[in-house]
């Protein structure tokens, strides 16, 4: 999951807690199918979130190496 | 400076680059070949002496350039040019050019930092001259200087100013006189870098640099990050400490980030990120002074950071005057601790997000049952009371249909009271009647006594019946009819002899 995919799961996620908002009487059937799509969403996201070692590179320029 | 030698140089390393398909400045950068064809070297020794030409570049390039030179000047054969320094012994004579030439090539070695005050300046199109004078005892030191390294120090010499310059010696062969080849200079003192920074800050203030409309903003969830720092130091380990576990590629430059020689590897640093594909580019370094803090006040590494497309985050420390690198850069912050804060923020924020998604969904679709348990409650209510409703009429019947029965059964007893009542005034009734009949019969019965035949005979009276009927009139009988005689103890038979009628 890339870091689009997680911007896009939790503006997806915002649009899930927003949608029960915005209905006056909510379907207990589609209430059901939105959370099943969050609980996805937030299982991937957590996934993307969960603790990712950093990857450290030092750049050597060539130049730079001729100077020191 | 030979041009000719240059413009074979040139041409040999574009022949050079394009075969190894690299560019220009990797075979060799503009500086190294000026030097090249100013100082004309002879030996590997003489060509390693020129700043940017290491062992490396020797093996690659050496011969290449040794021979371009040696056919330009053709002094010396290339055999003598490898061969070793040794043979050059003190009976040797040189001429004048490779004598200077042996001293230039020791001079390069020599490389120091020489405080003083400028006291003549020549600025040329390519080039300066300028002296240094020492205060004390008014001793001059001769300088040259590119004017491509000059701009890049970006300050305006002038005489009387005090600086401290840094280069290497050499003996210009043409004039016979030595100057410092000046590769960076620096201000002096406080008041001076105070004042150079606050004009360069008021320039860059008019031409609204500093504005935030003009700043980028940092992207959500940066993860290529390009960062230059020094290698040595608290600095680079407090970044990389701080940087949360989010899977970040961090492309790291060491650069210098000390006093005004920290421009040329700043500068370069940024040139190698201006391409490329990071999200962020991060310049960090610990708190100083003005004066150690100056290659971050330099006017051309401050417009290159303003050129670039990616946003850029300074994290440098400071005192009093905030670094002008600072000020234009996308984001200030003054710890490199708190770069990783800003670079972790959308991250951190993200997972508290999920959290309070998670809970929010989950509360929501509680509400959204317990809504709809209410309304089935409810539901359930109204139904309740609408059956009971029915089954209260249901009730109501009952009751009024259990009264009906009641009512009827007291009806019924009332009828069966009533009937009792009036069978004993039947029988009451039945029986005075009957008393008054008997007594009716008693009377008639005393009557019919007193008119009873039989009393009649008694008393004397007969009945006479002729064949049975009772003898009224004379007409009824005959002469010699048999005529029964009935007087009270019994019958008389008798005959008819004679009929006398009174009439």
């Amino acid at each position: 999951m890339d870091k689009n995919e997680l911007k896009n799961s939790l503006k997806k996620l915002e649009d899930i807690v927003e949608w029960f908002d915005k209905q006056e009487e909510v379907d207990v059937e589609a209430g059901l199918e939105k959370v099943k799509e969050g609980v996805g969403l937030i299982k991937t996201s957590r996934e993307r979130l969960k603790k990712l070692e950093n990857e450290f590179e030092e750049v050597k320029k060539e130049i730079e190496e001729e100077d020191e | 400076m030979s041009e000719d030698l240059l413009q074979k140089l040139k041409e040999w390393r574009k022949d050079t680059a394009q075969k190894e398909k690299v560019e220009f400045f990797r075979v060799l950068p503009n500086n190294v070949i000026e030097d090249i064809a100013r100082l004309k070297p002879q030996t590997k020794e003489e060509l390693l002496g020129i700043k940017g030409i290491r062992e490396k570049k020797f093996a690659k390039y050496g011969q290449d350039i040794l021979v371009l030179i040696n056919d330009k000047e053709d002094r010396i054969g290339l055999k003598a040019v490898i061969q070793d320094d040794k043979e050059q012994s003190e009976s040797n004579t040189y001429s004048v050019s490779n004598y200077l030439n042996l001293l230039n090539d020791q001079l390069q070695f020599q490389k120091g930092r020489v405080q003083g005050e400028i006291s003549s300046l020549k600025i040329q199109e390519t080039y300066l001259f300028f002296s240094l004078k020492d205060k004390k005892d008014e001793s001059v030191l001769n300088c040259f200087m590119w004017v491509r390294d000059y701009r890049s120090c970006s300050i305006d010499l002038e005489t009387g100013m005090e600086v401290i310059i840094e280069g290497f010696p050499e003996i210009y062969k043409p004039g016979g006189h030595l100057n410092l080849k000046v590769s960076t200079v620096e201000l002096v003192g406080e008041g001076v870098l105070k004042k150079a920074y606050d004009k360069l800050k008021k320039k860059f203030e008019l031409e609204g640099l500093f504005a935030e409309e003009r700043k980028k903003s940092l992207p959500d969830f940066p993860q290529k990050i390009g960062l230059i720092t020094s290698k040595t130091g608290a600095v680079i380990h407090d970044f990389s400490t701080n940087l949360g576990q989010y899977g970040y590629q961090v492309k790291f430059v060491n650069s210098r980030v000390e006093g005004q020689t920290a421009v040329h590897d700043l500068i370069s640093a940024i040139n190698y990120f201006e391409n490329k594909d990071i999200d962020v580019l991060v310049i960090i370094r610990g708190g100083g002074s003005l004066e150690s803090l100056q290659a971050f006040n330099n006017e051309v590494l401050v417009r290159k950071l303003i050129s670039l497309k990616m946003p850029v985050i300074c994290g440098i420390g400071h005192e009093k005057d905030v670094p002008l690198a600072s000020l234009v850069a996308d984001l200030m912050v003054s710890t490199p601790t708190a770069v990783t804060v800003v670079l972790n923020k959308s991250w951190d924020k993200a997972l508290n997000r999920i959290q309070i998604f998670e809970r929010d969904l989950i509360y929501k679709y509680q509400e959204t049952l317990s809504v709809e348990k209410h309304r089935l409650d409810t539901i359930t209510g109204d139904l309740k009371e609408k059956s009971t409703f029915v089954f209260k009429k249901f009730e109501l019947l009952r009751v009024e249909l259990n009264n009906k029965l009641v009512n009827l059964g007291h009806i019924l007893k009332d009828a069966n009271v009533a009937l009792n009542n009036f069978a004993k005034l039947l029988i009451t009734n039945f029986k005075r009647n009957f008393n008054q009949f008997d007594d009716s019969l008693n009377n008639t019965e005393k009557r019919l006594k007193t008119v009873n035949p039989l009393r009649q005979l008694k008393l004397g009276y007969s009945i006479a019946r002729i064949k049975g009927v009772v003898v009224r009139s004379t007409k009824q009988v005959n002469h010699g009819e048999k005529l029964d005689i009935q007087v009270a103890d019994g019958k008389i038979e008798s005959q008819v002899n004679n009929i006398i009628n009174n009439k």
